[in-house]
């Protein structure tokens, strides 16, 4: 498929997912006008010339952004040095079967295979310093899900990244 | 016939890998007699801490485990919580294909191809996390180099109980004559 970086596919058990890594050719030709498209221009809008994305302090998607969309943004502090302890501010986006992880860690989701994908994407996301955009199709449990996830790094004053900002369009 | 319990593909351009976990079960079944297997057997041989873990020194390591296996280990510092922060050693004087680098003593993050540096992150983290064995057959293309090879990690622990260290055996997997034959 045109615009896949990278396909990752993985079959734990019962459970299973195949995750795209999309191109941003392929994110802004999709959304453009939705609601991931209006939270990346936010995100643009609020970017440190230097430090190429947003500082903590200018970043509030959940009082600025004006349409209903910034109720479903997920928060992820990953100040802490072990994936498994990246912390959720908020999950407003989790799905009927699957797994609320507000005000918890990583480490806590109950699929180890989630817990290790998602942890795989945000270290990419920090190290690289550049927003993420996956199309993901996966098995959890008894629970199917088809989506995309768009997710954002947002730094401290110094430039390190401490908060992964991202939201998701469930697929047709 | 073993059938692995987690399998991972991943292709990103002319880049791909496929890493299948098997379980302990298996690995006893399929490495008897191997270099991974006589490492095994070391490694349930050393002392252990009151939580379980083997415990072993550098230099109980070099005198205990025999050259052959030197050549395949290498050891992983996990003392850093950042998995990216593991530190890699090589055992011998073997190059080191199974991180897509000829360079020993390299943190995790400076393996070349990023997306191997952090399944292997992952992978060992897991390992400290579970404080168990972990073993995976690897077959990969990264950067043009081509590996397959089978893979143990085994979690060493300190006096306090924490994973230390991991060790990294591989065996490279050979294509029998008869399936090269059948090429």
């Amino acid at each position: 498929m045109y615009g896949v970086l990278r396909r990752h596919e993985e079959q734990s058990g019962t459970d299973y997912q195949d995750r795209l890594f999309l191109s941003f050719d392929k994110m802004f030709s999709r959304e453009k006008m939705g609601p991931l498209g209006e939270f990346f221009d936010y995100w643009k809008s609020r970017s440190n010339e230097h430090l190429g994305m947003p500082t903590i302090d200018s970043f509030r998607p959940k009082d600025e952004m004006l349409s209903g969309n910034s109720r479903a943004i997920t928060l992820v502090d990953v100040t802490n040095s072990d994936p498994a302890n990246f912390m959720f501010y908020s999950h407003p986006q989790y799905t009927r079967g699957f797994f609320d992880l507000s005000r918890r860690r990583l480490g806590d989701h109950p699929s180890r295979m989630n817990i290790k994908s998602c942890a795989a994407d945000y270290l990419y996301c920090m190290i690289n310093r550049q927003p993420i955009y996956h199309e993901i199709i996966q098995t959890i449990g008894d629970a199917n899900r088809h989506y995309v996830r768009l997710a954002l790094p947002v730094a401290d004053k110094t430039g390190r990244v401490v908060n992964l900002a991202y939201a998701i369009r469930m697929m047709p | 016939m073993h059938s692995p319990k987690e399998t991972v593909t991943e292709t990103a351009g002319l880049d791909e890998q496929l890493r299948e976990q098997y379980s302990l079960a298996a690995f006893r079944d399929l490495e008897q007699g191997t270099v991974l297997g006589r490492v095994y057997e070391f490694w349930e041989s050393l002392p252990r801490n009151d939580s379980g873990l083997p415990v072993i020194s550098d230099e109980h390591l070099f005198n205990g485990a025999t050259e052959d296996s030197l050549q395949w280990m290498s050891v992983i510092d996990t003392q850093s919580d950042n998995p990216m922060e593991f530190v890699i050693q090589a055992c011998g004087k073997r190059q080191l294909p199974e991180y897509c680098t000829d360079t020993a003593d390299i943190c995790v993050i400076d393996i070349p191809c990023l997306f191997h540096a952090i399944q292997l992150a992952i992978e060992c983290l897991t390992c400290k996390h579970d404080r168990s064995a972990a073993y995976h057959v690897i077959n990969q293309t990264i950067g043009g180099r081509r590996s397959h090879y089978a893979r143990l990690l085994l979690p060493v622990g300190d006096a306090e109980g924490s994973v230390v260290k991991i060790l990294h055996i591989v065996r490279p997997v050979r294509m029998s004559v008869k399936a090269k034959e059948t090429l």
